[in-house]
């Protein structure tokens, strides 16, 4: 009895909290203001001097070393050029930052720069409820559109209510750049008397050849999922060339029910029943993967370069191991999966707005780049004269992502191509893999979640 | 404190009960009142911090919202959504599959276990035994997924053994394989939850007379005749304590999933409370997390009274 009498009670309570929300009327999100377009700068001063002493709030979310000294560095080099301009930098690990700055943009004293996160989840989310600036005059003022190649600036890029990435205002400027591409251990490659493939189709052909000396082709783990965005975009890029792939993952053409995907799909479904990638691959962490290749078990590892690290000192060193973009057919212009850091932004509240832009200039100038570059990190630009020890991955990296900036081939993640793609694609590639779906099942899940995206979220 | 002791401790229990009754009897008007006020402190408290928020998650599960900008009403079309999305309705009968390994099994294992202790009566080491079962219920879960992420590794602890004792053709990447995935994962809750249950099962069974089991094996009875007429029916208030706070772990199921699959191979160990999680945070639709979190509420809710149903009146 007595318990069905509290029963009763919460019910009713619960009820009458529900109707009080509904009384309320208050739609989520109606304290914001919508409107995108009233944060466009209108007179921009581009002489911090003159804007007497301010401090300038900077949150940011790099909190490895390398990067992380470069900042502090060019802060005290940004404030040795302006006296008049104090730096309060708050550094944040990704995940700390991402919910909470959602709160912090909204208030009505927010930080003065912020780093975005790009993607319909945060970056889009932030431009469709109006809450950072349109850096466009800023990029013209400055001349940003120069320094930075077309397909660095599309992936900062998102339409002003939030639906499409890749074109409409730039919102964000990012400093450091990442790639996929392919690993090779120099040592696995020479014990089987075969030169660094130059091309996917040359990759390809290598592939038995390793199998039948008993060694593993390609050291692949994909139990964190993310992998199997990069594995795909591997096999698939090359085929579509740079402004093909652009086009289909920011929804301007293309389909992902085409030949070019079949054939991507095809090939990884065949790498994974010939045994050309690690056994039990879906339960192998990719790190482990890494690791094992770093180790000479494996001949290739495909993967980014955040693996760099850990094939190192997994015991390939500083030059035991290669890295390269490789393009369809040998000769062919680079096209790589990859992105920028970061995206830079100002928040549409701040009061600050010419002073933030001016450190945001400084930050991605050729000082920035020099700098980063001094602290082992991959600028998004590399200054000309950028270069490593000759025959360092470091420098196999460095000089790759070169080529790839000049022959303007950077492609965005194919999981921006909506807010869902990302679990579509993971889950879709360890079932294609997996041997429990076929390529057409798999080109047809794909096919559905990217058509039937509206926009936005 | 003797079992006799214990026992008749247990038995005077309802007492004050009964007479907290009788006394309300006498002046039931004042002490509607007076109560209130007593319970008002809290009542603020619980509307403020409980009461509220889940009045605005009611709200929010009837929006297609991002976060930040202003939501579109929708009104029940995540429900909807919730019931008829293939993807969401998986999730719910993977947990399912997860109550068996988190509640039944647990259960049963820590039945057997708890009876055999009780026959061994004055086992040298007992308690150490003990605290070793109870283990896993101190360790936290991310710490537990990580371990058990090696044992399962192709190279990890439970192929080794399997190569030892020449099944190296039943060997397999558990967590990585679309068959044994679901399964590993809850098996790992089924280790986690045999230490509760036998710990509340022990203290259960030192509550029963001994000479109960005395008679019954006078009587003749064996193992498992002691076990259904003597253990089992004194042992209903530590089952259904046992089986809410299993099932209960079974249907928020969170840490493990993501330490160990992400929800992979596939689609193949996605739970809702992961959806949830995937929804609001990666894919920025929180209010359709929101309604599977509704959705997931009233599930445990609804089967904690079913529990409690089964219970004995007298012991809850």
């Amino acid at each position: 009895m007595h318990t069905k009498h509290t029963m009763k009670w919460s019910a009713a309570l619960a009820a009458v909290a529900a109707t009080a929300m509904l009384l309320a009327g208050c739609t989520p999100g109606s304290g914001q203001s919508s409107s995108g377009s009233t944060d466009k700068p209108t007179k921009i001063t581009t002489d911090v001097a003159s804007l007497g002493k301010l401090t300038l709030t900077v949150w940011d979310q790099e909190t490895t070393p390398g990067i992380s000294t470069s900042l502090d560095d060019l802060n005290k080099q940004f404030e040795a050029k302006y006296p008049n301009v104090h730096i309060d930098r708050v550094v944040r690990s990704g995940s700390d930052l991402r919910t909470t700055l959602k709160l912090a943009l909204s208030s009505s004293t927010p930080p003065d720069v912020i780093q975005a996160n790009q993607g319909f989840a945060d970056m889009a989310a932030y431009v469709k409820a109006g809450l950072l600036t349109d850096l466009g005059p800023y990029a013209s003022r400055y001349g940003w559109t120069k320094r930075f190649p077309s397909s660095q600036r599309a992936l900062d890029s998102v339409t002003p209510d939030g639906s499409k990435l890749g074109s409409g205002n730039l919102y964000g400027l990012s400093i450091t750049g990442e790639m996929v591409g392919t690993f090779y251990n120099k040592k696995v490659l020479d014990s089987v008397g075969l030169p660094v493939p130059k091309s996917m189709e040359e990759l390809e052909a290598d592939l038995p050849k390793i199998k039948a000396k008993g060694i593993l082709p390609i050291a692949f783990g994909d139990q964190d999922k993310s992998p199997a965005v990069h594995l795909l975009g591997i096999a698939l890029m090359p085929q579509l060339g740079q402004k093909a792939a652009s086009q289909l993952i920011f929804h301007q053409a293309g389909t992902f029910d085409s030949p070019s995907v079949h054939t991507a799909a095809d090939l990884l479904a065949g790498w994974a029943t010939k045994g050309y990638v690690t056994p039990g691959f879906n339960g192998v962490n990719s790190n482990t993967a890494a690791t094992a290749f770093g180790q000479g078990k494996a001949a290739f590892f495909l993967g980014g370069v955040w693996n760099q690290d850990a094939i190192q000192k997994a015991g390939a060193g500083d030059s035991g191991a290669g890295f390269t973009v490789l393009p369809q057919k040998a000769g062919d212009p680079l096209v790589a999966m990859g992105g920028v850091g970061m995206g830079w932004a100002i928040p549409a509240r701040s009061k600050k707005k010419d002073a933030a832009a001016a450190y945001i200039d400084f930050i991605s100038s050729a000082k920035g780049m020099t700098t980063l570059e001094k602290n082992n990190q991959l600028p998004a630009v590399p200054s000309a004269d950028a270069k490593a020890e000759e025959g360092t991955l470091t420098n196999d990296i460095l000089s790759t992502w070169s080529r790839l900036t000049k022959d303007n081939g950077l492609v965005a993640y194919m999981d921006w191509s909506t807010p869902t793609f990302y679990d579509t694609i993971v889950s879709n590639v360890q079932s294609l893999m997996g041997g429990t779906e076929n390529t057409a099942a798999f080109t047809k899940a794909l096919q559905a979640d990217y058509s039937g995206f509206g926009g936005g979220n | 404190m003797t079992d006799q002791a214990r026992a008749a401790q247990a038995h005077t229990s309802p007492g004050p009960d009964g007479d907290g009754v009788a006394a309300t009897r006498r002046r039931p008007r004042r002490r509607d009142h007076r109560a209130y006020l007593y319970v008002a402190p809290a009542f603020v408290f619980v509307a403020a911090f409980v009461l509220y928020p889940v009045g605005q998650a009611i709200w929010i599960s009837f929006f297609r919202w991002d976060g930040i900008s202003l939501a579109t009403w929708v009104g029940i079309g995540n429900y909807v959504a919730a019931v008829t999305d293939p993807a969401l309705t998986q999730s719910f009968a993977h947990v399912a599959v997860l109550v068996f390994f988190y509640a039944v099994l647990p259960i049963v294992i820590a039945l057997v276990l708890a009876a055999l202790l009780q026959r061994a009566a004055r086992l040298r080491g007992a308690g150490i035994l003990q605290t070793l079962i109870f283990l896993p219920q101190v360790i936290a879960a991310v710490v537990i997924g990580v371990i058990w992420v090696s044992i399962y590794a192709p190279d990890g602890l439970l192929n080794t053994v399997l190569r030892i004792f020449g099944l190296g053709v039943a060997t397999r990447t558990w967590l990585g394989d679309f068959s044994t995935a679901l399964p590993a994962v809850g098996l790992i809750g089924t280790w986690v939850e045999i230490g509760l249950c036998l710990v509340l099962f022990l203290t259960g069974i030192s509550q029963i007379p001994r000479e109960l089991f005395e008679a019954a094996r006078v009587d003749g009875a064996g193992f498992w005749r002691e076990l259904f007429s003597v253990t089992l029916p004194a042992l209903r208030a530590p089952l259904s304590v046992a089986l809410t706070l299993t099932v209960v772990a079974a249907l928020k199921t969170f840490d493990v999933v993501f330490v160990t699959t992400g929800g992979g191979p596939g689609t193949s160990t996605t739970v809702p409370a992961f959806q949830v999680y995937n929804l609001a945070f990666n894919q920025g639709r929180v209010g359709m997390a929101t309604t599977i979190g509704i959705i997931l509420t009233v599930l445990v809710l609804l089967i904690t009274m079913l529990i409690r149903r089964i219970a004995p009146k007298d012991d809850l």
